[in-house]
């Protein structure tokens, strides 16, 4: 880790990008730490992806896949979706890929497959359920904010939005409410917006990487008005603080994961 | 120096069927008397409250109960499905994606008969009576067929 990186200054100019429309992930990230948000969205500083990002994002797409099979053939090929889980690989590493160090790339690939062959052994959804969406664009305009935008991973036939998420261990479902309730809260919106219709719940579906690894599910209700207003209040926040380039850090817990460590720790190395 | 004074009113209301409309008007005024900032605040309010609640009386269209559901699960949105699907010009996805829609099948040569086809294997609808998110499914499968995914934005 280099301790001389360099937090860039921020003109009014530059904050333009990071208003060019508003999604859950912007939200979050801003309400987790202001100068985090700044150094992804405004200046826009790339980072490697880690081991664990790469293998969320892999079986992200897997279940995708899954998802994507079973609505348009009303079944699911194990084998085919074998041939995919080669070639995902293979075309995803040359891609954004982490630094493995020696080994490591295969002893993930091993556990991907094996959380993955849990997916089609013991999914939680119905091969002949016929999903309303899945890796579905949705996108909201207001006269009072950017557009609003979400990829929602997949509809249910009864409209319940679900969101497939891969950890560590099981995650308490109170922790998850809050975790992802801003995502929630802009889902929800989307899909009311995009439907007219009142979504069924959500769901979160998490694919645990313990050794026998496990596939947990966790429901919440639909939204209600307060929840609306939570989210109206939350964008007005974000916009009055981006707009006036109130980027203060938020230092915690969170630092010890975030991909900005260098650059705030280049910032404390020369004010001492 | 001069010294702006910005304002703006904005409401929004709920209206049957989960929707809402919502109005707001902005302005931006000089002041002449930097000491009235109060009572110039309190007239914009009042102006920009009166102007944006004489607009927002005027509802527009305003969904029925079970407009959009599948399978039209009352009379009058069976009516309304039947009404749209025999008018082409009639879609309910935002113009934004049938002229996307529409794009892609010019670009790519597509007949429009299995555009028709894979809306009815996705959704069981004609293309027209699509909303906005079985829209966006449509064109991921489009794009997948043309071989463009991932070229969306």
């Amino acid at each position: 880790m280099s301790a001389t990186a360099v937090i860039p200054a921020t003109t009014e100019s530059s904050i333009g990008p990071a208003l060019e429309h508003l999604s859950a992930s912007r939200l979050k990230c801003w309400q987790q730490c202001r100068r985090r948000f700044a150094l992804r969205y405004v200046h826009r500083i790339a980072k490697p992806v880690s081991p664990a990002l790469f293998l969320g994002r892999f079986l992200h797409r897997m279940v995708q896949l899954w998802n994507l099979q079973r609505w348009k053939d009303g079944q699911v090929s194990e084998e085919r979706l074998l041939e995919h889980f080669v070639v995902e690989w293979q075309s995803m590493a040359l891609g954004d890929s982490p630094a493995w160090k020696d080994g490591q790339e295969k002893a993930e690939r091993t556990k991907a497959l094996v959380l993955f062959e849990c997916w089609v052994k013991d999914a939680p959804i119905p091969v002949d359920e016929r999903p309303q969406g899945v890796e579905v664009r949705l996108e909201m305009e207001s006269a009072d904010h950017p557009l609003l935008i979400g990829i929602l991973d997949l509809v249910r036939a009864d409209g319940t939005v679900t969101d497939f998420k891969t950890s560590a261990r099981t995650t308490p479902p109170d922790q998850l409410a809050l975790l992802h309730r801003t995502q929630m809260l802009c889902y929800g919106t989307l899909y009311r917006e995009s439907t007219w219709e009142l979504e069924a719940g959500f769901e979160i579906i998490e694919l645990v990487k313990t050794k026998v690894p496990k596939i947990v599910v966790t429901r919440f209700p639909a939204l209600s008005e307060c929840d609306l207003e939570e989210l109206d209040e939350m964008i007005a926040s974000f916009l009055q603080g981006v707009r006036n380039r109130d980027f203060a850090p938020s230092y915690g817990q969170h630092c010890s994961w975030c991909e900005y460590r260098a650059e705030c720790l280049g910032g404390l190395h020369r004010n001492n | 120096m001069a010294v702006r004074l910005i304002a703006n009113y904005s409401k929004r209301l709920g209206l049957p069927g989960y929707s809402s409309h919502q109005f707001s008007v902005s302005v931006e005024t000089e002041l002449r008397d930097v000491q009235d900032v109060e009572g110039e605040s309190q007239r914009l309010y009042q102006l920009l409250q009166h102007n944006v609640d004489a607009q927002i009386q005027s509802t527009g269209f305003v969904p029925e109960e079970g407009y959009g559901a599948n399978g039209a699960s009352n009379e009058n949105a069976h009516s309304e499905h039947s009404a749209e699907s025999e008018n082409p010009d009639t879609w309910k996805c935002s113009e934004k994606q049938r002229n996307f829609i529409q794009k892609i099948v010019r670009d790519n040569r597509l007949d429009p008969k299995e555009v028709a086809v894979l809306a009815d294997e996705l959704f069981q609808l004609p293309v027209q009576n699509l909303n906005r998110m079985q829209a966006s499914g449509l064109i991921d499968a489009l794009l997948d067929q043309a071989g463009k995914k991932g070229g969306r934005k």
